[in-house]
């Protein structure tokens, strides 16, 4: 949906590639793009504004170093300042902030704070879990006595946690359950107290009353304000109002596994000056998160996080699929249609350069890599090649050999090209095949071998793409975020959908396919078949 | 049931009032849209005019690209024209923005051709404005206008009684459990039997949500446990339906990410179980989306629509200061309708949506 900002820039700047200084006149063009990607991404127009300014600032004057072109140039300054901003090591080198602050007199009290259905039930249990897991012994206070259930809520968590929740249902005004609870942890050598607190607006005059109180009485050591990653220009008046009430110690941004761009953290962290501190990245309770800036800042600007590139690998692949694809391979029985489902599925990640184009610190080769299958005519060669599989038969994709000289006539007819064409693409597809058994043999079925695969059936002669880390597919990728074996592994993200929580909720997978998530990159556009519409 | 009787005027004027009351709080002196009203007020429409224009509806979560077409329609709209009057300009801008959402809408063309109609004359509009004023005066907690009518389903062959079956569904907590509960009062006020079903069957706690607001409201909700199958819940509910003769069934069904594969396959084997305890449901699939949703409420929707199918949207949260402009850009491009708004955290905070009043309520004046 979104072109990354990165693409727009190349393209803007391909005109100066060689030119050795960035004139005024190109960063102005470039922050055109700058700004509309900020604001794609939910920056508060505000916050955008006076970030371009400096970025304008940065950029002018600024020597462009012989290694980079001018896109380049302009998104490395823009990523180094969208990093600060976000609260990264600044030019002084002061550190990140993003560690709770414990009191040394236990118990530690921390108050989760934020509009409804921001996610403050679930990150209280994250919080939680994480705490416990650093020895902490936590107790959870169930403040938010307006909606209906959310008691009920906050118990089954603590269940599921094995971890004390402190209520007294739904009928004594919170600042008092709250004072009570601090008694309770206090008797029981609790030391961390955890409050949940209602949504609320922040124009909602008595409960932003009753935060005030609920301040007053127990004094918190830190007051959290939970943002939904999803939240668009709004949620800086919304910081900036909980702020002025109650002031606020940091920050966590939650659902931070769909794909959204998370724009509006920037926009938070840069008017309330508080740092960001937790990340929510699923519906688990371990899938929580410290926060990074600088991947935040690359995901804003939709480049450079190979995170969320092995994400967009694993979510257009089936695992099953590919590990019969593996045994395929091994094999040597790696056909023509394996072949198409490969480059659909390359497909479905996004336009090829723009996946290339996620890998940050490209070695040399695969910057040549990528500029090669950056032309258009790579793209049409590519495109060439799925029409001339696309004119076979079932049976000839599943055994070329069987590609006799008629049938190479009407593969070449029906595909509209030459059978030249079609000769090479088989020859091509040969050399591949026994090349893929080769690699197979060393481990899994990779994005190098992948790309260079196609590589060859593009343009033909792609240097080798051995050696992108971390990249691989199917197996590779996912062992990375599998759960070790522990007790919490049916915590974990990435292992069975929604396995069981201890004793607590599970959602059946329902003979759903193989594990995947996807997240990350912006509009990765992952194209399911659009379903018949019902009626 | 004194609801019946409601003069169909004053349900729209209710209609009206509450979109005008839910969107008030933002025509403070911080709002967004109280700016653009007040942006109105120059002599000249100049180019420092349309920039500022520019800002406030990015701030109103519109999006840039919706932004930059509805700014370039109405300058070229005022080049025909030639007008530089700043009343002119934003009779032609307010149309623009009408235009485009009510092009999504049932009535769409009723209301474009009204809308002309209406703001040929600038006395008309004035008296609307007044007519305004005296709207606001009515207290709040009136519950919405019922349906003009029960949306009924062709029964079986045998004559049995097939219930009219909605689906709603949506990213986690934008208020898909709050709107069932409003949905139900709402067809409840119109004379129908509804029946409510506890298909989140994962998130703690939302079970005994629904239970809750079914006892409020005297609906039955058909559950089964936590961690069950969200599809036979979904069933047993139709069946029960049927069973029992109800108009309306509601499914809830847990909050997904719409990036979420898994999660997207299992609601879709809802929707095909549905399908399986009645031909042709659901009849409705509704998408909750809650006003602070920012450019990402197109990704949903275009999720979500990919994979089931939507009809129409619930903008929910419109009482906070967010006013939900990324609908505007969900209509233009997915050319998907908003039916209904919620406007707080009670069941009589709910409205069907009205294209026209929600533009007016944007542009009023304090
Ligand atoms: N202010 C306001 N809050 C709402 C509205 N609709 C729902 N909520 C609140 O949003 C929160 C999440 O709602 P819920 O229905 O549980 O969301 P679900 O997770 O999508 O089912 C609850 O605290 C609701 O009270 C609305 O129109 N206005
Ligand atoms: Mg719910």
């Amino acid at each position: 949906m979104f072109e990354t900002l990165s693409e727009r820039l190349e393209g803007t700047f391909r005109s100066l590639t060689g030119r050795g200084k960035l004139s005024e006149d190109d960063i102005r063009k470039a922050m055109v793009e700058v700004r509309r990607a900020l604001l794609e991404a939910d920056v508060n127009t505000i916050v955008a504004e006076e970030f371009v300014k400096d970025v304008t600032e940065a950029a002018l004057g600024s020597k462009i170093l012989t290694s980079l072109t001018p896109g380049q140039q302009v998104i490395k300054i823009v990523n180094d300042k969208l990093t600060e901003l976000l609260g990264g090591e600044t030019e002084e080198g002061e550190g990140v902030d993003n560690e709770l602050n414990l009191s040394k007199t236990p118990p530690t009290v921390i108050m989760l704070v934020g509009l409804q259905g921001s996610g403050k039930t679930t990150t209280v249990g994250k919080l939680a879990l994480a705490l416990r897991q650093k020895k902490h012994r936590p107790l959870l206070v169930a403040g938010d006595i307006y909606r209906p259930a959310a008691v009920e809520q906050l118990q089954t968590l603590g269940r599921q946690l094995d971890i004390p929740v402190y209520s007294e249902g739904t009928s004594v005004a919170p600042p008092v359950i709250a004072q009570h609870a601090i008694a309770q942890a206090k008797k029981n050598n609790n030391s961390v107290v955890i409050v949940d607190t209602a949504g609320r607006l922040q124009i909602d005059e008595p409960l932003m009353e009753e935060l005030q109180r609920i301040k007053a009485d127990i004094n918190p050591n830190e007051i959290l304000l939970v943002v939904d990653a999803m939240s668009g220009q709004e949620s800086v008046n919304v910081a900036m109002e909980f702020n002025r009430r109650i002031g606020i110690t940091g920050l966590i941004i939650t659902k931070m596994d769909g794909d959204a761009r998370g724009g509006s953290a920037l926009s938070v962290r840069a008017v309330t000056g508080v740092p960001i501190k937790f990340m929510g990245i699923g519906e688990k309770l371990d899938a929580l998160e410290t926060f990074y800036p600088d991947r935040i800042a690359q995901r804003i600007l939709g480049m450079g996080d190979i995170l969320s590139l092995i994400e967009r690998a694993q979510a257009a692949y089936d695992e099953e699929e590919a590990k019969k694809l593996q045994d395929k391979m091994r094999k040597g029985k790696f056909d023509l249609e394996d072949f198409l489902n490969q480059m659909r599925n390359l497909r479905k990640m996004g336009p090829l350069s723009g996946i290339l184009g996620m890998l940050p610190g490209m070695g040399k080769q695969m910057k040549e890599m990528r500029n090669a299958l950056n032309t258009p005519e790579a793209e049409a060669q590519l495109r060439r090649t799925e029409a001339i599989v696309l004119s076979m038969t079932k049976k000839e994709r599943q055994d070329p050999d069987i590609i006799n000289a008629s049938r190479r006539r009407r593969i070449a007819a029906g595909s509209g090209t030459g059978v030249a064409d079609v000769n090479e693409l088989l020859q091509q597809f040969r050399q591949m095949r026994q090349m893929m058994q080769m690699a197979s043999k060393g481990g899994g079925m990779n994005m190098a071998n992948m790309g260079s695969m196609l590589g060859q059936m593009g343009g033909g002669g792609m240097p080798g793409m051995g050696g992108m880390p971390g990249m691989g597919m199917g197996g590779g990728a996912r062992k990375q975020t599998q759960a070790p074996r522990d007790p919490l592994a049916d915590f974990k993200r990435g292992g069975a959908p929604r396995p069981a929580a201890p004793n607590g909720a599970a959602r059946p997978a329902n003979g759903g396919p193989a594990p995947v998530r996807s997240a990350g990159a912006p509009g990765a556009g992952v194209n399911r078949p659009p379903k018949k519409k019902k009626k | 049931m004194f609801k019946f009787f409601r003069r169909k005027k004053e349900a729209e004027e209710v209609i009206e009032e509450k979109t005008e009351q839910a969107l008030e709080k933002s025509r403070g002196e911080s709002g967004i849209f109280g700016q653009i009203g007040k942006l109105f007020e120059v002599d000249d429409i100049t180019d420092e005019f349309w920039e500022n224009l520019e800002r406030l509806l990015l701030q109103a979560d519109i999006g840039i690209n919706l932004t930059d077409k509805l700014i370039e329609n109405s300058q070229r709209r005022t080049l025909d024209e030639r007008t530089r009057r700043s009343r002119d300009v934003e009779v032609i801008f307010r149309r623009e923005m009408i235009r485009t959402l009510a092009e999504v809408q049932n009535k769409a063309q009723a209301a474009v051709d009204a809308l002309h109609r209406k703001e040929a004359s600038d006395r008309e509009w004035d008296r609307k404005q007044q007519e305004k004023q005296q709207l606001k005066n009515r207290p709040k907690g009136t519950p919405p206008p019922p349906p003009a009518a029960i949306p009924k389903v062709t029964p079986g062959a045998e004559g049995e009684k097939r219930p009219y079956v909605i689906m709603v569904v949506g990213v986690n907590g934008s208020g898909k459990t709050t709107s069932i509960a409003k949905l139900a009062a709402y067809y409840q006020s119109g004379g129908a039997s509804v029946v409510l079903g506890a298909a989140d069957t994962f998130r703690a706690g939302a079970i005994d949500q629904l239970k809750l607001w079914g006892q409020r409201l005297n609906v039955p909700v058909v559950a089964r446990n936590y961690e069950s199958d969200p599809a036979a819940v979904a069933f047993d509910t139709v069946k029960y339906a049927q069973e029992n003769g109800a108009d309306i069934v509601i499914i809830d069904t847990a909050g997904r990410l719409q990036t979420n594969f898994n999660l997207i396959a299992e609601m879709q084997k809802i929707e095909r179980t549905i399908e399986k305890a009645q031909v042709g449901a659901p009849n409705e699939i509704l998408l909750v989306l809650e006003a602070v949703t920012g450019q990402n409420g197109l990704s949903q929707a275009k999720h979500f629509t990919n994979a089931v199918g939507i009809d129409g949207i619930v903008l929910t949260k419109l009482d906070g200061t967010a006013k939900g402009g990324i609908a505007f850009a969900i209509a233009n491009d997915l050319k998907i309708p908003v039916k209904y708004i919620g406007t707080g955290e009670k069941v009589v905070d709910f409205a069907e949506f009205d294209p026209e009043a929600y533009v007016n309520a944007l542009f009023v004046r304090n």
